[in-house]
């Protein structure tokens, strides 16, 4: 399944942002083993968004879990960076 | 009784902070009526133009009458404010028809938070990429440090609006860009949940990677810690914040970073921030794919 995320919010900058897109994303992996989220269109994300979209999956599932289930695809540098780093460091906190 | 307030020669904040201290201690005397006199000015700069202008907003908010005399467009610091539109914004009217904002700003604006995100994208950084002549994909961690200074601001504030003002040095590849709100600051944020002595020490901790106010329950303390570590790692540039009487200036020097503080000099309401970043120092993401790897 693939979550387009310039379908559901205009830009990523926000914690609202971020909860829409959450939303669709914890649904889709409830729903089917991968989930593919596709960055097209967006620009840059903000720390904001990447708590509230993604690092808010941690409470649902554990990390191992969430690199072998989701995907990101047609991410620029910035993006790839931020997502990563924000869910490694708070990986790490909840270990 | 009318409170004259002659503005220093050298027109920017830090010189600013302490005549407001003077004059107005921390904001709890507001006369009736406050004139600014511009006629010793000498050279205008951004956080100058910002600072007069939110306290000008704020002093008017609170029921005081603010006028400017001293003001001889002909002089090069009052037509760099003219032409910054802050006459038009605090009188109406700007002092000559023939002023118009320079290509090498962005003119003073009153930005509310819900409108500082689609300002970022369809003016600041159109208008950089164009001034500066690096593609808009490359500026994409300094679009988002604008949206981190904006979404932190917006946590230490009790009003929507904040202003900003930027400025292009061509010559230098670089660029200055000034942010500041009128709210209760980052060190009365800081200090309901720490108890840290000076204001200086409280906007450092803030910057920690980690340490969050929980202003809202989603923060988790890494948006000021990215604004810093990419301005100074990946932006060439430095950071002055400016909160209560404290200052902190980040900065890097070799490959570590510096951290200089300054407690005392000067009353300083609500939060600025002056930014300063350099386009020739970023480097271009080349073989980019859109591929990801956890």
């Amino acid at each position: 399944m693939v979550v387009v995320v310039k379908d559901l919010v205009s830009s990523c900058d926000t914690n609202y942002d971020g909860m829409v897109v959450h939303k669709h994303v914890l649904s889709a992996l409830h729903g089917t083993d991968s989930v593919v989220v596709d960055f097209s269109g967006i620009p840059n994300v903000t720390s904001s968004f990447v708590n509230c979209a993604f690092v808010a999956l941690l409470q649902d599932f554990d990390f191992a879990q969430i690199r072998s289930r989701l995907h990101l695809q047609n991410v620029n540098r910035q993006i790839g960076n931020l997502v990563r780093d924000r869910m490694k460091k708070e990986a790490a906190t909840v270990a | 009784m009318v409170c004259r307030v002659i503005l220093p020669r050298q027109f920017r904040a830090p010189e600013l902070f302490p005549q407001v201290q003077r004059e107005f201690g921390r904001l709890e005397r507001i006369p009736n009526h406050v004139q600014f006199d511009f006629s010793q000015l000498q050279f205008a700069r951004p956080s100058g133009v910002v600072f007069l202008s939110n306290l000008t907003r704020y002093l008017r908010r609170n029921g005081c009458r603010v006028t400017y005399c001293g003001l001889d467009p002909s002089r090069d610091p009052i037509a760099y404010m003219d032409d910054s539109l802050f006459f038009e914004q605090h009188c109406g009217r700007r002092l000559l028809d023939s002023s118009q904002p320079r290509p090498t700003t962005r003119p003073l604006m009153e930005i509310r938070h819900t409108e500082v995100h689609g300002w970022i994208g369809f003016q600041l950084i159109p208008w950089l990429s164009a001034s500066s002549g690096v593609p808009e994909t490359e500026l994409a961690e300094f679009r988002t440090c604008m949206s981190e200074l904006f979404n932190n601001i917006q946590d230490h504030t009790e009003y929507d609006v904040g202003s900003v003002f930027a400025q292009w040095y061509p010559q230098e590849h670089k660029l200055e860009i000034v942010v500041a709100d009128f709210g209760s600051g980052i060190p009365r944020t800081v200090r309901t949940v720490e108890a840290i002595d000076s204001d200086a020490n409280a906007i450092l901790r803030s910057f920690d990677e980690g340490f969050s106010a929980k202003s809202r329950p989603t923060n988790r303390g890494a948006g000021l810690h990215y604004l810093r570590q990419n301005v100074l790692d990946n932006l060439g540039g430095n950071l002055r914040v400016h909160s209560g009487s404290g200052v902190v200036r980040f900065e890097k020097n070799g490959n570590s970073h510096q951290v200089k503080l300054c407690e005392g000099s000067g009353f300083c309401p609500g939060t600025m921030v002056e930014l300063e970043i350099r386009t020739d120092r970023i480097e271009f993401d080349e073989v980019n794919d859109g591929s990801f790897e956890w």
